[in-house]
């Protein structure tokens, strides 16, 4: 079943990262995704793209899935390294001029930093949801200290956007059949057509939650929480997800301290570093 | 024992000016089945949904009249509590799937009640054995047949081990085979566990075999109803109310207008089988003697 | 029944697999004639719907070719086999967009580019084809689930299609709903269409179709018409069928001298008199 029909990437693999906890798993992406978003500067930046890497790569998933992603990234890059570039463009000492484009050390590092950042976000998400299945992350949710509603709204919305994806595609063949073109012509002529699906879709859309909310209830479903609701699948942490869990956090809280504080990792703190 | 109770019962949505269901009048004794049929749009689910409190509790409108499931007054209460007693399965099985495999559908409801794990697994095995559905733990719904979906929806209400089974309509994405085994299944568990089952059917050929007694429910209010055998004959009556009798019954009746067939006219195919037979040979033994 | 005109719709080795994987159909061959009516039954993904879908070019054969009018399926676009192929689908909620029901059967011949004129007259045929005068200003929402039915084939109507393929017409249906379907359909057929029904009844598919098709895990089993298809119940029973109530009593009266090719009730009274009388 194809990513964009049910939301699920997972891919069953035997890795060190699948045996894991999907609570360690969190941590993981968690703790590196903080350290990844508040870097200041590439060196460091590399550094927890690096790890990210590292996990990834440990969790014996195929490089495949980064290079089916990859168009994004350039897109995305180029898009950073333009704004980068440019509104950093006061700061620091000229690199390079012309005209009115014009590249400073900050803003070429700051650049680099931003690209960084990105690959590891998008590389410790990919590894979450390849790793894991949809059942042990919002088991890993709630884990963390989730409340259960919350987990079961986000749980319920991919399994209603799933339908609601099938109900997309059956509208869509209906009206083609009664010769709604939607195969050939300009792209911004077939996105117009789309109004003809909207109608369809948001009635059987209503009818679909009237239906599962009358499902729910019908099982005892509380919304206010009536406190003794039992969770039939648990995950248990081992010793190994406990020392990776605490060395992480530890971790992570040491390099905070040192960004905020001391102000390590910033690009004017990488400068300094340059006789 | 009457298990559930419709007293001079109405109801109608806040908004709306007609009422939906008007003066029902239904008393079902505990351990019968009890068929529910009548044209679309008579108000069939919205009795059923009276059964387990989310009308009048889940949707603003009005009440008027009363309605007793177990001894309880479902005005009073609330639908997590009557779920204890009901458990009901709709129409739709797409829009019932709410877990991302059979094992989390089916522990859904047990769950919510708060049960201790064991028993969950314990009632989740044996709910899926009767389905016939052991073995599917981990399928996805989208990996589902629509049937396989509708017994997993069968299994998901069973699991809550009520007094009474509700079902909407639960075979009208089968197949014929499919049918019969819904129909066998839910007549076995009224057997072993002496539930009462409330179903909402078309589909009079099974009915016939398995339902202690009919009902039909025209314009939100009931207009007949007795025991299954006397339902299904009574071939004129049922013309024009968009209720079929099975077809071998149709095929008595026409005999019955000839004055061959007297007295009940069969509603199964073994019983019209026996009968025919009977009638022909009768004829075979006459002509010989004569 | 084979005249010398070429089949309006010719399948050839036609196979399918879908993206996952899924081989839903294998090999299948069959010609459809100008003016059938024919009842396509199976289990749940045997096949049915797959097959259907090839017929206006919601989906294209994966192996084989699917030729509609001497056309191949895979040359046109869906808009255009349309006119050709007019399918109703299970769920007529799945196309209502427009706010009355005149509008909403002129969707089709609009999407055309026909005269507003040629519209007009289209509309105002298909109402009276199906019956649905009256519910012309209203809004097809605030209409009952049959009638909503009805307006779904009269939308399709509008297209002027030689073939209309209904996707269980009577599901969700009382009996009374279901025969009005059935006859307009055969009103239908008997102006000309060729009908093409998927069904799960049996005794609808005896009755008022002239053949019918048995799928089984992508293959056509049975085919021919209705008394030769009922009597396999042994083929039947193994994809998941069963012959109608009332065919299943004759076969079982045969040691009473009893024909087992009855299909509907009058047929089988017809019968009864038969043997009734000779006795």
């Amino acid at each position: 079943m194809s990513f964009v029909r049910t939301f699920i990437l997972y891919m069953p693999r035997d890795s060190f990262i699948h045996r894991l906890d999907p609570a360690t798993k969190l941590i993981i992406m968690l703790t590196l995704s903080i350290q990844a978003l508040v870097v200041g500067e590439p060196i460091s930046g590399a550094v927890v793209f690096v790890a990210s890497m590292l996990f990834f790569l440990a969790a014996n998933l195929p490089m495949g899935v980064l290079r089916a992603t990859l168009k994004y990234w350039l897109a995305t890059m180029v898009i950073i390294w333009i704004t980068y570039t440019y509104s950093y463009s006061s700061q620091g000492s000229v690199l390079w001029q012309y005209g009115w484009l014009r590249l400073t050390d900050y803003s070429v590092l700051l650049a680099l930093t931003v690209m960084f950042r990105l690959f590891s976000v998008v590389t410790l998400a990919l590894l979450l949801y390849c790793s894991t299945t949809q059942r042990d992350i919002i088991a890993g949710f709630r884990k963390l200290g989730m409340p259960y509603l919350l987990t079961f709204v986000f749980a319920l919305a991919i399994r209603t956007l799933s339908v609601l994806y099938s109900d997309y595609n059956r509208i869509r063949e209906a009206q083609m059949a009664r010769a709604l073109e939607m195969e050939t012509g300009r792209f911004f002529e077939r996105l117009k057509k789309h109004v003809y699906l909207m109608g369809p879709l948001i009635v059987t859309a209503l009818s679909r939650v009237e239906a599962m909310s009358a499902s729910i209830e019908s099982r005892a479903f509380k919304v206010k929480k009536a406190g003794k609701r039992t969770f039939y699948y648990v995950t248990h942490m081992r010793d190994v997800d406990y020392v990776i869990t605490c060395s992480l956090l530890l971790e992570t809280i040491i390099f905070l301290v040192l960004r905020y504080l001391y102000g390590y990792f910033t690009v004017p703190w990488l400068l300094s570093l340059i006789p | 024992m009457n298990i559930i109770e419709f007293r001079d019962f109405w109801w109608k949505y806040e908004s709306s000016t007609d009422w939906i269901l008007r003066g029902v009048n239904l008393e079902v004794e505990q351990g019968e089945f009890l068929a529910i049929t009548g044209p679309s749009g008579s108000g069939k689910t919205t009795l059923c949904q009276c059964l387990n409190g989310i009308i009048p509790h889940s949707h603003p409108g009005v009440v008027k009249g009363e309605v007793y499931v177990a001894g309880i007054r479902v005005r009073d209460s609330t639908v997590p509590q009557l779920c204890d007693h009901v458990g009901m399965m709709f129409q739709d099985p797409e829009s019932q799937f709410i877990g991302m495999s059979v094992e989390e559908e089916v522990v859904f409801g047990p769950e919510n009640l708060g049960l201790p794990r064991e028993e969950i697994e314990r009632r989740m095995v044996w709910a899926l054995k009767v389905v016939g559905m052991e073995g599917m733990l981990d399928r996805a719904p989208y990996e589902l047949s629509g049937g396989q979906k509708q017994r997993v929806a069968i299994a998901s209400a069973l699991v809550m081990l009520p007094q009474i089974l509700v079902l909407d309509e639960p075979t009208s994405e089968l197949d014929p085979i499919g049918k019969s085994e819904v129909f066998s299944i839910v007549s076995e568990l009224r057997r072993d566990r002496k539930m009462t089952i409330i179903m909402v059917e078309h589909e009079t050929e099974e009915v016939a075999k398995y339902a202690d007694r009919v009902v039909l429910l025209r314009e939100g209010t009931i207009t007949a109803g007795g025991p299954t055998q006397d339902f299904l004959s009574d071939v004129e009556g049922l013309k024009d109310t968009g209720v079929e009798p099975p077809q071998v019954t149709q095929f008595a009746h026409l005999l019955a207008h000839d004055g061959l067939v007297s007295g009940k006219l069969p509603i199964t195919l073994e019983d019209a089988r026996d009968r025919i037979t009977q009638i022909v040979q009768n004829r075979k033994k006459g002509a010989v003697l004569s | 029944m084979k005249s010398s005109a070429p089949p309006v719709i010719k399948v050839e080795q036609l196979s399918h697999t879908y993206p996952d994987g899924t081989n839903a159909l294998e090999d299948v061959d069959s010609e459809i004639e100008r003016g059938e009516f024919i009842g396509i039954i199976g289990q749940n993904g045997s096949g049915k719907t797959t097959l259907v879908k090839h017929f206006n070019g919601l989906l294209k054969p994966t192996k084989g070719r699917v030729l509609v009018d001497s056309v191949d399926t895979r040359e046109k676009t869906i808009a255009y086999l349309s006119t050709k192929v007019g399918y109703v689908f299970q769920n007529p909620d799945h196309q209502i967009s427009q706010e009355t029901t005149e509008a909403e059967l002129a969707f089709g011949p609009r999407n055309l580019g026909l005269s507003p004129t040629e519209i007009d007259h289209r509309v105002k045929e298909a109402l009276r084809s199906v019956g649905i005068e009256h519910l012309a200003t209203r809004h097809p929402l605030l209409t009952s689930k049959a009638e909503r039915q009805m307006i779904a084939i009269a939308s399709v109507l509008t297209m002027k299609p030689d073939v209309i393929i209904v996707d269980e017409p009577t599901t969700g249906q009382d009996k009374k709903q279901s025969r009005q379907t059935m006859k307009m359909l055969a009103d239908l057929n008997a102006a000309g269409h060729t009908v093409i029904i998927i069904t799960h009844d049996m005794s609808l598919a005896a009755e008022y179709t002239r053949r019918v098709i048995v799928f089984h895990k992508g293959r056509i089993i049975l085919d021919g018409p209705p008394k030769n298809v009922f009597k396999e119940t042994g083929i039947l029973r193994e994809s998941g069928l069963r012959p109608p109530q009332i065919t299943c009593l004759a076969q079982m009266l045969q040691p009473c001298g009893f024909s087992p090719d009855v299909t509907s009730v009058a047929e089988m009274y017809d019968e009864f008199k038969r043997v009734y009388g000779r006795s």
